[in-house]
């Protein structure tokens, strides 16, 4: 392979416009993305790997009020919706920058890929009402006001921390097309099948790794227990060649999960492999089980036979969660640079929280403003992809917050309550449906919370962005819902029109094979049906808005309109979901969302076969 | 002759003892109505059967021996253990809240507007293993009012939660700080208004202290899964309705049929009243069913939660105000 040295780099310079004590400095972040491909400078000479590098940065006055923020992605241009490699980053001041390393083996010559880079500050408000800053992690520079935590000598109570957008920046790349090759006689086809003995010289052997399922639940959650098979084979199967697995980290895994791997102390724990090293079998591969730790991420299961690697990523995470976003009577506390982002949870937990605020802001200041000191302070929930949350940051399955990796939970501080609202309180804990561990006469003195509801049961309820109760999808068709029927709603939906008679045949007849083998498999294709219509250039055409496409969702799943409040639930959703997928992936996932829904299944359970299909109308 | 009058006397003496023994089995002979206690959930609360060893912060495993104990079954009390990250055994103390044994009256008055105000009574019996902590009543209506009070904290039941999705259920929780403790064989009346006619809805009541005390350090996940929340013991009562005045008599016939179940689950008539009533309420008689009831209250066949559902369904017929009594 001839290594092209190619390196793009774009450099942008933002001025922030800060409205801070020393506003007559200059305050600058540096956007930088980076692209290359077998590159000496990017140390993948040779590897056909794509990789590409952004980053934030500031200078010493932004540095004084601000930490740099990146979103980092690499695309490729002829299908920009889907990011090969994505990740994020959070610096300190202006000592560490905001760093992701982005790689894909996704090369393909002739084709475009991009770095595409989000940049954004966290600032710290002051307060002037308590003359104290946000300062976490940091020494506090004005040394007054007390520490809420004893012991501690950083205050970062009383104020919130937010993010500024700056801008984007972007680095593309071309992989050439390499030279056209001379023209060499077609060789004879060898009589014989590859001779294991003669591995070497099998020049058309491949090596190709299968890892599934390709997310996993962290250990220690709920269904923690799972497992992935993972197999590297070699084509022709040839027995008995020396294979092996290792558990790598990539670029992608770097503060993936919601834990920031330069705040941490130690290695990122990877999982276990049953097996490390073995010999193919007469099928040609190597075979064992992977089982996740209990830190979420991504993790990278490489296999190699007879020296050639082969790499696969594994997802571990709890899914489903949403943020808590900042409210207007209650404080998210308890961000550190280790655990940027620490307020995730399941619908239930993230919509339940504020309404505990807000019923203690009615309850004893009535309609007048609650102050700032005074708001209900939500700490530690989860972190974005579950699992545990290592508040000590050193990888350690050990230490507090043992469940706080399910979503369920939230720390809320006790110490700006007065003890004569403490019973009042916890009625109003009870009565958001949270069971109530009581530490207040603990050294950190708290509520650890417990949202009550099974996700299951909480998944048939009004909240969770479909209504049970109004307009379900039999009552809202006046005769049964058949394959047929399914078919026309969900075209009408996806592309405002009637099926072709192709499209009705093709697809009709794959409805009404599916209901015949059992539930399970209709829902599977109904799935299937619904993520190519919601792919489908014709559809993507339409350029939906986000709410339109959720009403889309809604019609061609349900097959009813959505309402205001499912529609406020879901748009929400999407918006929750981070800010690096592109805007395709994130409607697949809200899909997704959507189908484990109970009431969709149930939707679907209660289509009826057709005796006699009705004849379509196609499209003249 | 005289054996054929004889005959003939005998069989008629016979019909009329036969009539009236019927008539006796009717309204004499059933089984008086008894408001029935809270029921407790149907949950037990084991040690988990497998977990995984807690981690140090040096690496090394140990086994922290997650337990559940069963200290006083009556009482719902139970210890949830573990041996801490300082070796030390770490034991913290729960109490199931469903374990408290009370009953609710309900009641309501109308005033001169129109307004019915609802007032539940309930008691905490005197065998109860624990002081009452609260009383939850489910309203399906938009008009419902509760008058503040520093003595009881309000509130109101997250229908993010399937078990008080429908309507709104309206929280009743004795303050502490003001009140003296519900204790056995006390009781403690709650109220709120709505102009809406009563019908059955669910209610529950909770004892005891009803949150785990911190030992300094959180409890291991798989114990802390199993401390249940918000276990409250279950019940019905009477609360305002608001769709049972759009209906038609038919349904409002048909809405009374289907709640018999529920008013001999609720102890509120015994099945053998309840099927006097079908018989009745079967012929679309609404009117009949006032008039069993009001007979049947006063020789406490029915509950008074009985005689207001069907006496606001019936009144409300004719237009008329109900709860003129």
């Amino acid at each position: 392979m001839k290594i092209s040295l190619l390196i793009t780099l774009f450099l942008a310079i933002c001025v922030l416009s800060i409205a801070a004590a020393d506003a007559k400095a200059q305050s600058i972040a540096y956007g930088i993305s980076i692209v290359c491909a077998d590159d000496v400078q990017c140390g993948d000479v040779g590897t056909h790997t794509v990789d590409g590098y952004s980053g934030t940065w500031l200078n010493y006055n932004a540095g004084l009020y601000y930490d740099p923020d990146v979103i980092g992605d690499i695309y490729r241009t002829d299908n920009p919706e889907t990011s090969l490699s994505n990740g994020r980053s959070i610096g300190y001041s202006d000592i560490i920058p905001a760093e992701v390393y982005l790689g894909t083996s996704n090369y393909v010559e002739g084709k475009t890929y991009c770095t595409f880079s989000q940049h954004a500050v966290w600032s710290y408000f002051y307060y002037a009402s308590s003359g104290l800053w946000f300062d976490p992690g940091r020494y506090d520079l004005i040394g007054n006001g007390n520490p809420p935590w004893p012991g501690l000598p950083f205050i970062y109570y009383y104020v919130i921390p937010r993010r500024h957008f700056l801008g984007t920046t972007q680095a593309c790349i071309t992989i050439p097309l390499s030279p056209t090759p001379t023209p060499t006689p077609t060789p004879t086809p060898s009589p014989t099948p590859c001779d294991p003995a003669l591995l070497a010289s099998c020049t058309d052997s491949t090596v190709s790794i299968y890892l599934s399922p390709t997310a996993l639940k962290p250990s220690g959650t709920a269904g923690g227990t799972n497992t992935a098979r993972v197999s590297v084979c070699i084509t022709p199967a040839a027995a008995n060649q020396d294979a092996s697995f290792q558990l790598v980290r990539r670029p992608t895994s770097l503060n993936s999960g919601g834990h920031i791997e330069v705040k941490h102390t130690g290695q990122r724990p990877l999982g276990k492999l049953a097996k490390a090293s073995g010999k193919t079998g007469s099928d040609g591969c190597f075979t064992t089980t992977y089982s996740p730790s209990h830190i979420s991420g991504i993790a990278g299961v490489n296999g190699t036979i007879t020296g050639t690697a082969v790499g696969a990523d594994v997802g571990i995470a709890v899914p489903g969660f949403f943020t808590l976003l900042p409210g207007q009577n209650y404080n998210l506390v308890g961000t550190t640079l280790s655990h940027p982002s620490n307020h995730w949870g399941t619908p239930g937990t993230v919509d339940s929280l504020p309404l505990i605020a807000d019923d203690y802001k009615a309850l004893f200041y009535g309609s007048n403003p609650i102050p700032t000191q005074d708001k209900i302070s939500f700490n530690d929930m989860a972190l974005e992809w579950g699992g545990k949350f290592d508040l000590g940051e050193k990888w350690s399955n050990a230490g507090h917050h043992d469940e706080h990796d399910e979503g369920i939970n939230c720390d809320v501080r006790s110490a700006n309550v007065p003890n004569t609202r403490w019973n009042d309180l916890r009625n109003i804990f009870n009565a958001r449906g949270f069971g109530i561990h009581d530490e207040t006469q603990t050294n950190a003195p708290h509520w650890h919370l417990r949202f009550g509801v099974p996700t299951n049961d909480f998944a048939s309820v009004i909240v969770n962005g479909i209504e049970q109760n109004a307009n379900s999808f039999v009552e809202v068709n006046t005769g049964p819902v058949t394959p047929g029927y399914l078919l026309e709603q969900a075209w009408s939906a996806t592309f405002d029109r009637e099926t072709t008679q192709d499209e009705w045949e093709n697809w009709h007849s794959q409805l009404v094979d599916a209901k015949t083998q059992g539930q399970s498999p209709f829902l599977n294709k109904v799935n299937a049906l619904e993520h190519i219509l919601f792919s489908e250039s014709e559809y993507l055409a339409r350029h939906r808005t986000d709410e339109e496409f959720v009403g889309d969702v809604f019609a061609s799943h349900l097959l009813r309109e959505i309402t205001q409040q499912e529609q406020t639930y879901w748009v929400n959703y999407l918006h929750s979901l981070p800010i690096g997928l592109p805007k395709q992936r994130k409607r697949i996932t809200l899909i997704e969302q959507f189908e484990s829904r109970q009431a969709f299944q149930d939707a679907i359970f209660a289509v009826i076969a057709e005796d006699a299909p009705p004849t379509p109308t196609p499209t003249p | 002759m005289r054996y054929w009058l004889l005959t003939v006397t005998l069989a008629l003496l016979q019909i009329g003892c036969s009539s009236y023994a019927q008539k006796t089995e009717t309204y004499e002979n059933r089984t008086k109505a008894e408001r029935k206690p809270f029921q407790k959930r149907n949950l037990d609360l084991k040690s988990p059967e497998s977990y995984s060893k807690r981690e140090l912060e040096n690496g090394k495993e140990y086994d922290h021996k997650p337990t559940v104990k069963l200290l006083d079954e009556r009482a719902g009390n139970y210890e949830f253990s573990w041996i801490g990250y300082d070796k030390k055994k770490k034991s913290v103390i729960y109490q199931r809240e469903d374990s408290v044994e009370a009953v609710v009256e309900a009641k309501i008055e109308k005033d001169s507007e129109g307004t019915l105000t609802y007032k539940y009574l309930v008691k905490n019996l005197v065998d109860s293993p624990t002081y009452l902590h609260g009383f939850v009543v489910q309203t399906i209506a938009p008009d419902v009012q509760t008058t503040k009070s520093d003595a009881v904290f309000i509130g109101e039941m997250s229908n993010f939660i399937k078990e008080y999705k429908e309507g709104v259920w309206k929280d009743f929780v004795v303050r502490e700080e003001t009140s003296p403790r519900i204790n056995q064989g006390q009781s403690i009346e709650f109220s709120l208004t709505s102009k809406d006619l009563p019908g059955v809805v669910g209610c529950r009541a909770s004892g005891g202290q009803g949150y785990t005390i911190g030992v300094g350090e959180h409890m291991p996940s798989e114990l802390d899964r199993i401390v249940p929340v918000n276990l409250w013991a279950k019940g019905y009562t009477i609360g305002p309705i608001a769709s049972l005045s759009k209906m038609n008599k038919s349904e409002r016939t048909r809405y009374l049929l289907e709640s018999l179940p529920t008013f001999v689950e609720a102890g509120w008539m015994s099945e053998d009243t309840s099927k006097i009533y079908r018989a009745i309420l079967e012929r679309e008689d609404l009117a009949g069913a006032l008039e069993q009831s009001k007979k049947d209250l006063d020789k406490e066949y029915v509950t008074n939660e009985v005689f207001q559902i069907i006496e606001g369904l019936n009144l409300y017929d004719n237009r008329e105000i109900p709860f003129n009594r």
